[in-house]
């Protein structure tokens, strides 16, 4: 029995070449191997990380600076970083979605204060305090809220007027120091054809969008009224902030009959388009302008200036302006996503500033000593206009910095609301497009903003 | 049998999904009408018919309500009138007829987008297509956003550019489906074009205009691309119509709740007229008249 056992036995471990131990051996080891290969990828794709990125700057360059650094991070620390493009105008939806469906995105870009102080508020986004106290910063872009620092300055968009020095000179026209100063210049510059305006005195939008809230209400910001009071009660139309409010209204509906038709439906890009094409003489916009007429009318570079909005006494100058910067979403990679912003910022922060070169005006003052930075050959040859723009910034400067959606005693939702639901814009159209009389578009605009505080 | 039960089955199916992706948004704006919240993570806050009530004692709903009607109107009118006409030449044989059926057709293809793109540079006052031709015969050029009229009637001329060919070729359709016998029994009868327009070819498309007018009813009221595209409901909310009021107050102004309120009265408003209006004009019945 033993023998046939040990025979039979021994047949077959002749027959296949293997005993009972060493084919289990060779199933273990096979089967490790087996496994091993099928679990690889996914091994692999624990060990490093893919990483969601938002970005609202959707010019090529700027994507393009974006790939870039992404493919160098995750070819130096294999994390992949994800690169995911939406028109600002979208940011706010997309987010939401990710957020709702459970997939956040890990980082972003935001250029508006509302998205942020919702995030911020619900916890979905983790400060970013340590690495903003690292720099120093112009007026105003550091701004806190709950005690925290929620977002990474990029730049500013300051609104300034964009002004020919040609059609100035030819006139023999200063620049304004007043709001009278100002109508006088746009009323000289202003040339009429068969009843059309061939070339008009100036473009400040009137149309229900952000570009209107943005970009219209430097003027009025100059002579400083009070939106709100310290409790957040509605105060525009008290008699110290209806008073200036009306003569802005007043000097707006003058300004109005110098500018072209259209002015209903005017955004971003006509702002641009007009002044690059020569059919304005003035347009308020931030840096992008330059960079538009270097690629289209490279002319007119050389001929334009910049300053900021007078006040109707001649005492105090305001931009209107805005701003863009990064955010971190509180999500499983949140570590990650930090490491990754800290080396963008350490490696291509002044890539990423090159990609919009003059609009980008970066709210870290430091870059502006940078000369990796300076050297680029269109902020030489436009430092002049870079200089006047960081004065505006400067801590110590008297021009008073505002937007629609950081009136009011402290950073809040409320003036958010405000600058999204058109009540400025509207205000506007409710003295040229209904003739309203000044001190009831205030009390209109008013009246409407208690309603959505 | 077995067919049957897989009819109902692939019927129980679409009804799920329908269900799913139709219903399931519904119930939860719904939902939402009852709640305030600022954001879709914001905790929502119970408030009963607040928001309804909020909404409905502002004046912009109601002019909202009747800007929507009035372009929904004027431009069913248009595409039922401009698209009969069409249709009725179209019916007829001429040389070159294949190739002008596909031609009337094209707008449908449009994207809206591009359509209304089109048209913000024939109409822009500064650089357009139309201020050239006009400065060609001395005329100025209107402003064609800044006056509530004319931004209604960009409106409404948009949606019947781009939707005229869906009319034409739903009634192209009915057209031929009428017997050619009715024709010529008119003709015996001394009937006139116009009395075999009348008494013949209107009665034979009237189940297809039914459906084709409830069709373009329902479109036109919730329309919000060609609105938004070309004015965002200005200038001061006189285009401003309930689809874009709820996008605006969900969306632009942080009231969820409001928004979804919008929404709400707006589906069942329309959900009464076309109740209304199929308890006036019943296809079942129309189709056995014919």
């Amino acid at each position: 029995m033993d023998k046939l056992n040990s025979s039979v036995s021994g047949s077959k471990g002749s027959a296949s070449g293997i005993d009972r131990r060493r084919f289990l051996k060779t199933t273990a080891g096979a089967a490790a191997g087996i496994t091993g290969s099928l679990a690889a990828p996914y091994v692999n794709a624990q060990s490093g990380v893919t990483l969601r990125f938002l970005n609202d700057e959707t010019t090529a360059a700027s994507q393009a600076v974006l790939r870039n650094a992404c493919k160098e991070y995750e070819s130096k620390f294999g994390v992949k970083v994800i690169i995911d493009s939406s028109p600002i105008t979208g940011m706010y939806a997309k987010t939401m979605a990710a957020i709702n469906a459970g997939v956040p995105y890990d980082l972003s870009t935001q250029g508006f204060i509302a998205g942020i102080l919702q995030y911020a508020a619900a916890g979905l986004i983790v400060p970013l305090t340590d690495l903003v106290k690292k720099y120093s910063w112009g007026k105003q872009a550091a701004w806190s809220y709950k005690g925290e620092n929620w977002f990474y300055p990029y730049d500013y968009n300051l609104v300034t007027v964009f002004y020919r020095k040609d059609l100035y000179q030819e006139k023999g026209l200063k620049v304004p120091n007043t709001w009278a100063e100002f109508l006088e210049n746009c009323r000289a510059l202003t040339v009429e054809k068969d009843g059309n305006i061939e070339r008009g005195g100036c473009v400040i939008p009137l149309a229900s969008n952000s570009s209107t809230d943005w970009a219209s209400f430097g003027n009025l910001f100059a002579e400083a009224p009070k939106f709100y009071d310290d409790k957040w009660n509605v105060v525009l139309d008290a008699p110290e902030n209806a008073g200036p409010t009306g003569r802005f209204l007043d000097l707006y509906a003058d300004l109005y009959k110098t500018m072209p038709a259209g002015m209903n439906t005017v955004s971003y890009a006509e702002l641009i388009s007009l002044f690059a094409t020569g059919k304005v003489a003035h347009t308020v916009y931030s840096g992008r302008v330059v960079e538009a007429l270097e690629t289209r009318n490279p002319d007119i570079a050389n001929k334009y200036g910049i300053f900021a909005c007078p006040d109707s006494a001649g005492k105090q100058k305001a931009l209107s302006f805005a701003f863009d910067g990064f955010i971190l979403f509180k999500t499983k990679q949140t570590e990650a996503a930090f490491k990754f912003l800290e080396w963008f910022i350490d490696e291509h922060y002044i890539d990423w500033l090159h990609s919009a070169w003059m609009n980008f005006q970066p709210a870290r003052l430091d870059i502006y000593d940078d000369p990796r930075w300076k050297n680029h050959p269109m902020i030489q040859k436009h430092w002049a206009t870079m200089e006047k723009m960081k004065s505006f910034i400067d801590e110590g400067s008297k021009t008073i910095l505002n937007s629609v959606d950081m009136t009011g005693p402290s950073i809040d939702l409320r003036p958010c609301k405000l600058f999204t639901a058109n009540i400025m814009p509207e205000m506007l159209q409710n003295k040229v497009l209904k003739n309203m009389s000044s001190g009831d578009c205030v009390k209109v605009a008013a009246d409407r903003i208690r309603k959505i505080v | 049998m077995r067919q049957d039960w897989r009819i109902i089955s692939l019927f129980i199916g679409s009804v799920l999904v329908l269900g799913a992706i139709v219903g399931g948004p519904l119930l939860y704006s719904i939902k939402l009408s009852f709640y305030t919240a600022s954001s879709f993570f914001d905790p929502p806050r119970w408030v009963g018919l607040g928001n309804y009530l909020k909404v409905l004692s502002e004046s912009l709903f109601w002019s909202s309500l009747l800007n929507g009607i009035t372009i929904a109107i004027s431009a069913i009118v248009l595409q039922v009138m401009l698209g009969l006409s069409i249709a009725l030449v179209l019916n007829r044989q001429f040389v070159g007829q294949t190739v002008v059926r596909a031609l009337s057709i094209l707008p449908y293809f449009l994207p809206t987008v591009v359509a209304c793109l089109i048209t913000q540079w024939i109409l822009d006052p500064n650089y357009g297509l139309l201020k050239s031709v006009f400065a060609s015969f001395g005329y100025g050029m209107f402003d064609w956003s800044g006056d509530a009229t004319n931004a209604k009637a960009t409106i409404i001329l948009v949606s019947v550019w781009l939707w005229t060919p869906f009319v034409v070729t739903c009634v192209l359709a009915g057209l031929q489906s009428i017997p050619a016998q009715l024709y010529e029994a008119a003709r015996v009868d001394g009937a006139s074009a116009m009395k075999q327009f009348w008494h013949v070819t209107l009665p034979g498309l009237r189940s297809v205009l039914i459906v084709v007018i409830l069709l373009r009813a329902i479109w036109m009221f919730n329309k919000f691309d060609v609105i938004w595209l070309l004015t965002k409901g200005g200038p001061l909310n006189q285009t401003e119509t309930l689809t874009t009021l709820a996008y605006r107050k969900a969306f632009l102004q942080f009231d969820l709740g409001g928004g979804a309120a919008v929404a709400t009265v707006s589906f069942l408003m329309l959900a009464c007229i076309i109740l209304i209006y199929l308890r006036f004009f019943p296809i079942d019945t129309a189709k056995q008249g014919r």
